[in-house]
């Protein structure tokens, strides 16, 4: 463990997390790798099923039969998170780092008032606060968060909330430990459009405020570019393509994201710019087959897409493509070189 | 924790690039779409119900379950016919039989050494007063009658010394002497009731009362409920909520009271009614009996709520999807939507609740039966022989242990197969 | 919340005035006067004790007449089982020993059904579960009377080592006298509560505010005693009312093979020796028992969800 990085607040190797099914082994993550600094916001993008949600339930230790890691590793702040015990878990859980989830409707428990479930996890990891501390600390949150009217809100049920508030709310809850981390599972996904955009503004705002890092999954290109400072394409359990949000978005340089590009609608579109869908369903993960998973789908593939799994191109400044068509590009780049 | 790390079961996914210098031109080369196409094998689809059934196989309780309800339905509709005595069918002489018996033989040996416990004890207590000369106290009582036990206890040595064991099944005397002399005679193999009725034939007959009441009950529900549900649920609006307040109304009602008074009211009326002539009507009175036409009453007004409910929220819930838009903007009447496109796409939880359904009926049955206000003598039913039974419990424990386990073990295999049908039919279970 | 009560209390009261019309126009059906049954009396006895008992007015004039008694609590008296012996006060006699039977059995089947319920979600696909489930299936499988003769002839026969309790229930023995009938009646509604409270114990373990609460760090006991089980124990609250009808209707069987002296026995005996009256007053004192404590229920059900508003109805 000598050669970590101290600069890094998190650090993926090599993923591996399968589902052990009556129809057989799912891999639903199959060998992912990418790191994380302080203060900083990687995006994740993929479609439903690639594994995205599965990955950050991984680094919170909250997998549950029958979904088991069975390779790599996850450090965090230098400390291996695969070796923690069953307590060391728990208090690294809320404690540092924390996770908010798609729907805030279902999420916070009906039969509890909010200021209850806020100060439940603060008291959970810091045995010494007193109730008086815990509430304050609350109200604290809640303000920070933008909700009105703290004392009465702390009082009521989660029914009495609407979708946006409680997803404040569930903010308010995660950040209430003040975690190195924060994971967001497609907050905003289950939300109407303004509301999205007030989430994503509070989001930005606290990241500045607290300097945490956060783990943006969604499969909304658009959110990806409004808040992330890197990102990552996942597709099948893979990432197929690692970079700065610059990078992803002006040099695109795997088919699937460029295919998320063209069927994300533009404002600087020009009239006539048609939005294009990418063809086909992803693989079933039940028995993907050897080479890319994503050939069947894309448009410029070759022979050797279906043999084999292409390999990590690294395209400079921390932007990487697993992509036989930059290979390809590679090798012609050389023998160029080599010709003169 | 660290048990969590397993090895990894293969290499890892970063190649070396090294290795990727020996790639040739070729391997460049556009691929078609046919290669496109044969590249991922897709499972095979599968229907809803080969699924299911797929499910249902698998599940070997289920599976079980549904060979005993097999058994059943062999021994009480089949059984019958085998077995050469009636259900009311009195066989003389053969009365009180326990469903075993000793040769004629170790019979006559048992009955020369033991003779009468009682009178045994009584005379022993005589002996003994006489010679006290005064009324024994209970613990000289108590003594006395332990000495007598366990001179009962050198009987069963001595059957053991003399090889005497019971045989299965019940003969009476005068059947045994017949076997002697060349003739077959069917055993009573559950033994005889005081009347010398043959318990095993009951049993059939009462088996296949409780399964036809449990059926045929299961489909009225099914009926009224099904029709109820779905037109209340397709309807709508303030229909809906009318009829929702009936089924309300119904389901708040104690319903085992209702029953219990229906079949109090509609008894008189009904044996008016069959002694009034010699129609159909009036056989079909006859061979039901009062108290079960009450209950198929009852069952038709009270028990369907539940599939009622459970048809209408299954309704509701299908009428938003856009199928049946569909079908509505092509034209489609009401009944055929109903008919076509919404039943269909909740049979599962029909065919659930109504094999569900059939148990419940013959708990019901069965407990009106054994109050005597089920099915009537000369019909019998499970509920009513074991109620008949519990009278001489003492003696005859066996006449209420066997209808009462066969009973439950008839429930038991139905709620483990209704079971096993839910899990295999409900769509949030597959993988 | 007020006004919810007050509708759900309007809809009882509509179910025992519906209840209580159909027990009278149900019994006044019945071809025959009640007096024919036992010797014939003559015609002018016939009349005398119609206009006495007002059997000569028209039905519906009789149906008011009995409701305005009953309001007054007044059911009339028995005509052959206690004779002329008002029914009220028969059932003021009678009623409490079935109460406690009813009430020692809904109270054990309701703590041991939801702790075993608890504890074979808790240990989900466990041998505990399994076994758990095995004994539930078959308990609700196992018709009340079957189980109360099992336990009568084992606890209670002929067999001296085994014989613990009295075949015929004797009061004066106290708590050893209720024990195996309570034990009976409250078998099924015990295995019914287990395979509920295991059912929506699953249900709340997986909904998405246990993944809130586990994301936190709290610890298993937290999730499982704060988050889950608060959740899962309020559907079980529904089953509460059938389980109080079941406990009543399934005392007629249990008192009649302990022999107990309680209404349900004697309900039974009435219906058997056609006492109208009798009839009449048990079966609507039972309904309304069981509707007034269906109407408790479903306020306590309304009680401990904040989800509910009240103002919508409920459903």
């Amino acid at each position: 463990m000598n050669n970590i990085n101290e600069n890094k607040l998190l650090e993926i190797k090599d993923l591996r997390v399968s589902f052990f099914t009556p129809a057989g082994e799912v891999k639903a993550v199959a060998g992912i790798s990418y790191d994380l600094g302080y203060g900083e916001v990687m995006g994740i993008v993929g479609e439903s099923g690639s594994g995205k949600s599965v990955e950050a339930y991984s680094i919170m230790g909250l997998l549950q039969s029958p979904g088991e890691i069975i390779g790599g590793s996850i450090t965090f702040e230098g400390e291996d998170v695969l070796a923690y015990s069953d307590n060391q878990m728990v208090d690294f859980r809320g404690n540092k780092v924390a996770m908010i989830f798609q729907n805030p409707m279902t999420c916070l428990n009906p039969v509890y008032t909010i200021g209850n479930q806020l100060t439940e996890a603060l008291r959970a990891h810091n045995k010494d606060i007193s109730a008086a501390d815990a509430h304050k600390k609350a109200v604290e949150m809640l303000e920070l968060v933008g909700i009105n009217n703290i004392e009465k809100r702390m009082k009521q049920y989660p029914h009495e909330f609407s979708g946006g508030m409680r997803q404040r709310v569930m903010i308010a809850m995660g950040l209430i430990c003040s975690p190195k981390l924060l994971i967001a599972d497609e907050p905003t996904t289950a939300l109407d459009v303004t509301i999205q955009a007030q989430i994503l503004e509070l989001m930005k705002d606290l990241q500045k405020k607290t300097k945490m890092g956060i783990i943006f999954i969604t499969h909304n290109l658009g959110v990806v570019a409004e808040i992330c400072d890197k990102v990552s394409v996942m597709y099948a359990g893979r990432i197929v393509e690692q970079g700065s949000v610059n990078d992803i978005f002006y040099k695109p340089a795997h088919p699937y994201t460029l295919g998320l590009l063209r069927s994300m609608p533009r404002v600087d579109a020009e009239e006539y710019e048609r939005l294009i869908p990418i063809e086909g369903t992803p693989v079933d993960m039940c028995c993907p087959p050897e080479g890319c998973l994503f050939a069947p789908r894309c448009e410029s593939c070759m022979q050797i897409c279906l043999k084999k799994s292409p390999p990590y191109v690294e395209l400079g400044d921390g932007h990487r493509s697993a992509c036989w068509l930059r290979v390809q590009e590679n090798m012609n780049n050389k023998e160029e070189q080599a010709n003169g | 924790m660290s048990e969590r790390i397993k090895r990894a079961r293969f290499g890892s996914m970063q190649p070396d690039i090294e290795n990727l210098l020996e790639l040739t031109a070729e391997d460049f080369a556009p691929a078609t779409d046919e290669q496109k196409e044969g590249f991922t094998v897709d499972r095979e689809s599968t229907s809803y119900w080969k699924d299911a059934w797929r499910r249902l196989k698998q599940n070997k309780v289920a599976i079980v379950a549904l060979g005993v309800i097999f058994l059943y339905i062999i021994f009480a509709f089949i059984g019958p016919m085998l077995v050469p005595y009636g259900y009311d069918e009195f066989n003389k002489g053969a009365e009180n039989l326990y469903p075993w018996h000793y040769s004629i033989e170790d019979k006559a040996i048992l009955d020369s050494v033991s003779g009468d416990d009682d009178a045994r004890l009584a005379a022993a207590l005589e002996a003994a007063e006489t010679e006290k000369g005064s009324a024994l106290s209970s613990i000289e009582i108590a003594k006395i009658k332990a000495t007598i036990k366990s001179t009962k206890l050198d009987i069963g040595e001595f059957k053991k010394e003399n090889g005497i064991h019971l045989q299965p099944f019940g003969y009476s005397t005068g059947e045994l002497k017949r076997i002697e002399a060349g003739e077959k005679v069917f055993p009573h193999v559950f033994g005889t009731d005081k009347y010398g009725r043959d318990i095993m034939v009951r049993l059939m007959i009462g088996t296949r009362v409780s399964m036809l009441i449990g059926i045929c009950a299961a489909l009225l529900v099914l009926l009224i409920g099904a029709t109820y549900g779905s037109i209340s649920g397709f309807a709508g609006g303030r229909v809906d909520s009318i009829m929702m307040r009936v089924v309300e109304l119904i389901y708040s009602m104690p319903e085992v009271l209702v029953v219990l008074l229906l079949s109090t009211a509609l008894k008189p009326a009904l044996l008016a009614f069959q002694n009034s002539g010699d129609g159909p009507m009036q056989n079909l009175v006859g061979l039901m009996g009062p108290n079960l036409i009450s209950l198929f009453v009852a069952f038709g007004l009270l028990y369907w709520v539940t599939m009622a409910r459970i048809i209408r929220g299954q309704i509701l819930q299908l009428k938003e999807q856009e199928f049946v838009t569909a079908a509505k903007a092509l034209g489609a009447s009401s009944g055929r939507i109903i008919r076509r496109h919404l039943l269909p796409n909740c049979v599962g939880q029909i065919v659930v609740t109504t094999c569900l359904q059939i148990p419940e009926a013959i708990f019901l049955e069965s407990f009106l039966s054994f109050l005597g206000v089920g099915v009537s003598a000369p019909m019998t039913s499970l509920g009513s022989m074991a109620a008949d039974a519990l009278k001489g419990v003492q003696t005859y424990g066996y006449r209420l242990v066997i209808p009462a386990v066969i009973l439950s073990v008839m429930i038991l295999s139905l709620n483990l197969f209704g079971d096993g049908l839910r899990d295999a039919l409900d769509p949030r279970l597959k993988k | 919340m007020a006004k919810y009560s007050l509708k759900r209390l309007g809809m009882a009261l509509l179910t025992l005035l519906v209840v209580a019309s159909l027990t009278f126009l149900l019994m006044n059906s019945i071809p025959g006067s009640p007096w024919l049954s036992e010797k014939s009396p003559s015609q002018a006895t016939i009349d005398a004790l119609n206009e006495k008992y007002g059997m000569d007015k028209p039905v519906i004039v009789q149906l008011g007449k009995y409701l305005e008694n009953l309001v007054k609590g007044d059911m009339g008296v028995s005509l052959k089982m206690q004779k002329n012996r008002p029914v009220v006060d028969i059932i003021k006699e009678m009623f409490p020993v079935s109460a406690s039977i009813g009430f020692f059995a809904v109270l054990w089947a309701t703590l041991v059904g939801v702790t075993l319920g608890c504890l074979a979600a808790y240990n989900r696909g466990k041998w505990i579960d399994s076994l758990l489930r095995v004994i539930c299936t078959i308990g609700i499988s196992m018709p009340t009377f079957v189980i109360a003769s099992l336990l009568l002839t084992t606890f209670a026969g002929s067999n001296e080592a085994l014989r613990f309790f009295p075949t015929i229930f004797n009061a004066s023995l106290g708590i050893k006298a209720y024990i195996l009938p309570c034990l009976a009646l409250g078998l099924y509604p015990m295995c019914y509560t287990a395979r509920q409270s295991r059912s929506s114990m699953l249900d709340a373990l997986g909904q998405d505010y246990i993944k809130t609460a586990r994301a936190k760090g709290l610890r298993n006991p937290v999730i499982i005693f704060k988050h889950a089980l608060r959740n899962a124990l309020i559907p079980v609250i529904t089953y509460l009312g059938p389980e109080i009808a079941f406990a009543f209707c399934g005392g007629f069987v249990v008192e009649t093979v302990f022999s107990v002296p309680g209404l349900g026995r004697y309900f039974i005996q009435s219906i058997l020796n056609r006492d109208y009256p009798v009839i009449m007053g048990t079966t609507i004192f039972l309904a309304a028992f069981i509707i007034i404590m269906n109407f408790f229920v479903d306020l306590l059900y309304k009680a401990v969800d904040p989800r509910i508003s009240y103002s919508e109805g409920g459903k």
